[in-house]
């Protein structure tokens, strides 16, 4: 278990290495100088004189080849710090830090939000196959794929405002700490707008996933030991349904971040989505590099988690 | 019903005589309506795509496009119309603009990028996967953990990137939704090769003296060929979503003469009291749902046609 465990977590090092060599790579291949795109962009750049400019050169490093200045990124970061946003000169740690507990929430919420009601429906549907309840389940998954999380947010944006009186986009939402109340009145549409297409994502699966399972022998064992159908259902069906979904919602872990992107441009919640969006619209380099390594680190990380549950949802599973 | 209809086709195949090919595609379009609704959709959108609007050779109109207006001929008396029979069936934006025209020049942006950035994802995918999984070693292992690394972005935000690095424009759109296509499909594309190596006739083939190429192309490829086709009607919906999503942030495939309708909501989203005017907003989210769910629907029907192993594995889901 322990040396599984090293090797994955070698291998995750590997991957954030080279995500951030890519990352690093591509955004400096930005045509042309770096700092004219950037300087072009803030309103104080353009009168700015040749030595200033060297000046600025000087202090971003780009002075430097690029391996050289990736190689000097590396050594930081390895040492905790990320560098300065090259737009508003703050540490890129400290400006992701901030948005991290947000971002974090709502992809928590709409997580939590799919599984509690995903998972229920899915096996729901499945054990009354054809009936009225599994038709009408499937209709909203097959709509739930095909509806843009955009599309849905602005739908509900537009319309909680409009005709219902609710304000949803203003609002930026406190820290959880920081008053409850105020802060799930800010996250709750905007996760439940993030947890449309993972849930019927998760729905399709835990559907078929159930059917497959309830023909196995052991279902079949059950009943003839004369188990009740509740107990079938909980004890045999569902925890062996269980492992083709933890998969699916460690798959969907990206996509749910893109999502987030998204939502939180619409919501305008200040999380490290909306910060995306704009350091990559304003090229901001360090910033962009920064937020690709901690999200990285979060998509490579859940994946480790998602594997080790794979051994406390079926025994016969051991990582050696 | 579907077994009945397998065991007739089967007895017609041992008799020696295989149902036409439209006989055979007919009975599966009444086995799965829904499938069958969503290509007859997709079909409306492909004509909408090629002669909605005019098709220009060499600077002239060839054949004039069908759509009622250009997509950027403004009439600024009838702004922010509501939707009117005969004149603007589905409104005006806010800059008189005929919303049906901006939607119908919309479609063909939404079904080049489908197919192509699908078609080139699969094949780059089928490619790097086949090399992964046969060279084996070293390459293998640099293979996997690059796709690994792009895997660890999100995709919006590895898309977004890489449109900014490359300017936004068709092409690079296309390129881009490739890229994210790749390592997911090379994935699934060398696992299938993996568990084909195994079978006994590649063995009796290496026996043989069959080098790789022919290993390939003759006995790998067609086993792998009904996965790799369900998986590109699938995707295609998601690509559709991918560029749809771009365009919304202003780094996709949109120019000034031809709007994306991720764009078209985009422009919806900037014009205050949405709740006034809601068609600005419905009709361009309405046809990005439409178009996914349709291709949805067949990827799903073909899945279920061309390969039963993989009903309910939610491959592309």
């Amino acid at each position: 278990m322990t040396g599984y465990l090293i090797r994955r977590v070698i291998g995750a090092m590997v991957v954030l290495l080279m995500l951030s060599f890519l990352v690093f790579m591509l955004v400096n291949a930005v045509p042309g100088n770096t700092l004219t795109r950037l300087l072009n962009q803030s309103p104080q750049g353009a009168n700015l004189t040749p030595e200033q400019i060297e000046q600025y050169e000087i202090d971003l490093g780009l002075n430097k080849p690029v391996l050289e200045r990736y190689g000097d990124w590396l050594w930081n970061a390895f040492n905790g710090d990320l560098g300065k946003s090259f737009a508003t000169r703050l540490p890129v740690w400290g400006e992701i830090q901030d948005r991290l507990p947000r971002s974090i929430q709502l992809v928590v919420m709409a997580t939590l939000i799919s599984s509690l009601l995903a998972v229920p429906i899915g096996v729901f549907s499945a054990i009354r196959q054809g009936g009225p309840g599994d038709y009408i389940s499937r209709v909203f998954a097959i709509l739930g794929l095909a509806v843009p999380n955009f599309f849905l947010a602005v739908l509900v944006v537009t319309f909680s405002a409009g005709w219902l009186g609710v304000s949803l986009s203003t609002i930026d939402p406190p820290y959880i700490w920081d008053g409850v109340g105020e802060n799930l009145k800010g996250l709750i549409a905007p996760a439940l707008v993030l947890s449309a297409s993972l849930m019927a994502t998760v729905m399709r699966m835990q559907r078929s996933t159930v059917l497959e399972v309830v023909n196995e022998d052991y279902v079949r064992t059950a009943r003839a030991k004369g188990l009740n159908e509740r107990a079938i259902i909980s004890r045999h069906v569902i925890r062996n349904s269980l492992i083709p979904v933890i998969t699916i919602f460690a798959n969907q872990f990206a996509f749910l971040i893109s999502g987030a992107v998204i939502v939180e441009f619409i919501f305008r919640i200040d999380g490290i989505g909306a910060l995306a969006v704009r350091a990559i619209r304003q090229v901001d380099f360090t910033l962009v590099l920064g937020i690709s390594l901690v999200v990285g680190f979060g998509v490579v990380f859940i994946n480790i988690l998602v594997d080790l549950s794979y051994a406390w949802l079926d025994p016969r599973i051991r990582y050696s | 019903m579907a077994a009945a209809t397998d065991v007739a086709e089967l007895a017609l195949h041992t008799r020696g005589e295989s149902p036409g090919f439209w006989t055979s595609w007919g009975r599966h379009a009444r086995n799965k309506p829904l499938g069958a609704i969503g290509a007859v959709f997709i079909l409306i959108l492909v004509v909408a795509a090629i002669f909605g609007q005019d098709i220009n050779v060499g600077g002239s109109t060839i054949i004039p496009g069908f759509s009622p207006y250009p997509a950027s001929e403004t009439d600024i008396i009838n702004k922010l119309g509501s939707p009117t029979f005969p004149h603007h069936i589905a409104g005006t934006d806010s800059l008189g603009r005929d919303m049906f025209s901006r939607i119908i020049y919309g479609a063909r942006p939404a079904i080049i990028i489908g197919i192509v950035a699908t078609g080139l994802g699969i094949l780059g995918g089928l490619l790097i996967g086949m090399v992964s999984a046969y060279a084996g070693g070293i390459t293998d292992l640099l293979l996997q953990r690059l796709s690994d690394a792009f895997q660890a972005l999100p995709p919006l935000l590895l898309m977004m990137t890489l449109v900014t690095v490359l300017t936004p424009s068709m092409t690079t759109v296309i390129l881009v939704i490739i890229i994210f296509l790749i390592p997911g499909t090379q994935r699934v594309v060398r696992g299938t090769v993996f568990s084909t190596l195994e079978n006994t006739y590649i063995e009796a083939a290496r026996t043989i003296g069959a080098g790789p190429i022919r290993i390939i192309s003759r006995h790998i490829l067609p086993n792998i060929m009904a996965p790799i086709l369900v998986i590109a009607s699938v995707t295609i919906g998601g690509t559709i979503l991918a560029e749809a999503a771009l365009s919304f942030l202003g780094l996709g495939a949109n120019s000034a003469n031809n709007p994306t309708w991720g764009f078209i909501l985009f422009e919806a989203t900037q014009r205050g009291n949405l709740d006034r005017w809601p068609w600005l907003a419905i009709t361009p989210g309405a046809a990005i749902t439409l178009i996914v769910l349709a291709f949805n629907l067949l990827g799903d029907a073909l899945r279920d046609v061309l390969d039963p192993r993989l009903r309910g594995t939610g491959a592309g889901a």
